[in-house]
This record gives C-alpha cells, structure tokens and sequence, in this order.
C-alpha cells in the first residue's frame, strides 16, 4: 500500500470530498464524522480503489452513502441536546446577501431526501456522473438511479422555490 | 434544465461553502427534531408492545380453568348396591366408583357412600378435582362426613384413600372423636402427593375412591 499516494490523494481532494459528505447527510457537523469513516475506509482498501479504471471520488461517495445510513441507525440510542447559548437559532447572525438563506434552505430540503437519494443527487451534481455511471457505481438499475433523481429534483425544485419567496437576510 | 442549473449551484454552494453558525444550528434543529420522533415512536413502540403482553396474559389467565373447582357430592355405590347417577357436572373427574379389587393393604375395611366400617358411616362425600401431569384431571382433596352408628363413643383415624387405574396412589387419614349419633366432616388433601405420583405424557387415567377406618 502507498500510504503517501493515499495521503496526497486525500490532501488535494479534502475540500471536494467535505462537500460530498455534506451532499450525502445533509448535515456539515455528521459530514465530517462521515468523512472520516470514509477515509479510514479507503486507506484499507487503496490498492484496489487507486488502480486503473476505478473513480475514487465515486468510491467515496459510494461509502459515505452507506456510512451516513449507519451514522444514522447508530443515533438511535443518541441524545441530541439543543442549546441556544450563541442564539443562533433564531437566525441573528444570518447575512443579509441572501446566499446563507438559500444554503439553509437547500440544507433543509437535502434532510428531507431519502439517503440514496441524497447519493445520487451528490454524485450527480458534484461529480457530474451520468446516471448509467451511477447505477455502475451503485450496483443498481438505471431505473431506480433516474427515479430516486427525479424524486430528489422535485423536492428541491419545490423547496428552492419557496425558500425563494420568503424574504433574504435577516 | 434551467431548473437543473439551478440545482446544481445550489448544491454545489451549499457543498463548498464554509457552513456558517446558522447551517450549523438548522441541521442540529433538524438532528433534534428527528431524535424526538425517534424517542416517541421508541415510546409508541413500548406501549404497543405492553398492551399486546398484557393482553395475552389477561387472555392466558381468563382462559385457564380454576385449579380447584368445586365438585359436588360424588356417589360411590357400595359393593352391593347399584351405582347411583352422577350429581357432578360432564367435566367431573371420573371418580365413579371405589374398586373392591383394590383394598387397602393392611387389613383395613373399606367402603364407600352409604357404608358402614368399624362403626362409622360415611353419609356425605364431596370431592374436589386438580390437575394432574397425566393431563386429566385429578382427584384434589375428599370432604368426607362421617355419623358415628354405634352407641359408644368412637375415635378413629378415617381415610381417603385414591386409586388410579384401580391401583392404590395415595391415601391420607386424620383422627374423629365422636360420641354416640354424632358426626363430623373431616378434609383430606391427596395434593401434592398424588399429582407427584402421577405418570407423564400418558392420559385418560381412570381414578377412583374409597374410606377406611382404623379405630385409635
């Protein structure tokens, strides 16, 4: 195992990986527990994840995916406690170019997708793979990849446009 | 596919922009929210379960038949005499006769309703039935009232003594005192000890009954 190509690797797509696990569970505070597991994962498997014809970027999305699914079946016996010593839930600190806004909004609408959908919805926007390459990466029909897209479009589509509407800044 | 567009700068902000305290917060919001619908279903889910268990053991005790139920005065024809009806309910335990092919060992006379032994006639009997491992049901423990037919005073240890498939299982006296005339009604308990001797996994067990007297 190449541990300095492993590394490297990990160093020049740190930020893209981050913004894939954020995609994936909807959450930037799990996004970093997800990514970690995710490399810890790769490290082991490199020599087969690094070799030729094989996307690492899709191999990480691809087990983000399972391990947001079991970062959220572990948070069954979690207790999630809601302070607000910083008041920032009733939106003080929102910026007035509208641009946290719509982050909050897309954030609230990715929460409300399926796991899988927010996959493929990652995999799609971020990595722009095509949805028969998707089905490749996930092992499932196309059929399935361009519903769960399609589902996923909607709800975002909806949510942006209502998210839209209501006034920026605060 | 302006829509697309559209989605896919959303995305892509919200994937590789520095989330701010606010993003931050909506999605621990979020995280708590969906933890309180956890807690509720977990709550929802354990009540289910109670009411379900606590149905089946409501259902399991209502279904069960009393341990003890009263069985009325059994008759138990003499060897002479003609049996007489059944006074009991069809669930009786067939407690119907007293074998005279199985006395009690010992040389103790025995008898049955209506009999006379060593100067005691048995007038009444009422026995109680139980479960037994033979899966039918048992003899429990035999009420047995005795009127004292001599005119002197008698003490004497009376028995009840069970038969199962006219071979003796279990017996068990207690002593009466009683003048001239008198009588008395005495309980004897053949339970646990004739449950104990009782055969598993076979059923159909016939039991029968009879008293015996041995003067004190």
């Amino acid at each position: 195992m190449d541990e300095a190509d492993f590394e490297s690797w990990a160093r020049v797509h740190h930020h893209q990986l981050l913004g894939i696990a954020r995609v994936v569970t909807g959450d930037p505070t799990l996004a970093q527990d997800v990514l970690q597991d995710c490399l810890v994962d790769m490290f082991q498997r490199w020599d087969r994840i690094s070799g030729e014809g094989s996307d690492p970027l899709a191999y990480a999305a691809r087990t983000m995916g399972s391990k947001a699914a079991n970062h959220r079946r572990t948070a069954w016996g979690r207790r999630v406690h809601v302070t607000d010593e910083a008041g920032l839930l009733d939106g003080r600190d929102a910026d007035s170019s509208g641009s946290v806004h719509d982050r909050v909004v897309i954030g609230a609408a990715l929460r409300q997708l399926s796991p899988r959908q927010r996959q493929v919805v990652a995999m799609h926007y971020l990595l722009d793979m095509s949805v028969a390459e998707i089905a490749a990466e996930l092992r499932r029909p196309s059929g399935s990849i361009t519903s769960d897209l399609t589902r996923a479009r909607q709800r975002l589509r909806a949510d942006l446009s209502r998210g839209g509407e209501q006034p920026h800044g605060g | 596919m302006e829509d697309d567009d559209l989605i896919s700068r959303a995305v892509r902000d919200f994937a590789y922009s520095e989330p701010t305290p606010m993003e931050y917060a909506a999605a621990r919001r979020a995280a708590a929210r969906a933890e309180r619908h956890r807690r509720a279903l977990q709550w929802a889910t354990a009540a289910v379960i109670a009411v379900i268990v606590g149905g089946v053991v409501a259902w399991i005790g209502l279904a069960r038949p009393p341990a003890v139920p009263p069985v009325g005065p059994t008759p138990a024809p003499s060897p002479t005499a003609a049996p007489r009806p059944s006074e009991s309910s069809p669930s009786a335990p067939p407690i119907d006769s007293y074998p005279e092919q199985s006395r009690q060992s010992g040389g103790l006379p025995t008898g049955g309703l209506g009999d006379t032994v060593a100067g005691l006639t048995l007038i009444d009997v009422a026995i109680t039935d139980a479960d037994c491992p033979d899966a039918s049901r048992c003899p429990g423990a035999g009420s047995l009232t005795v009127k004292n037919a001599t005119s002197e005073p008698v003490s004497a240890y009376v028995y009840f003594n069970v038969f199962r498939n006219n071979t003796p299982a279990v017996g068990d006296g207690t002593l009466v005192e009683l003048d001239p005339g008198g009588s008395t009604t005495v309980t004897i308990d053949v339970q646990p000890a004739l449950s104990e001797t009782a055969p598993l996994g076979r059923t159909g067990s016939l039991y029968s009954w009879n008293f015996s007297v041995e003067i004190a």
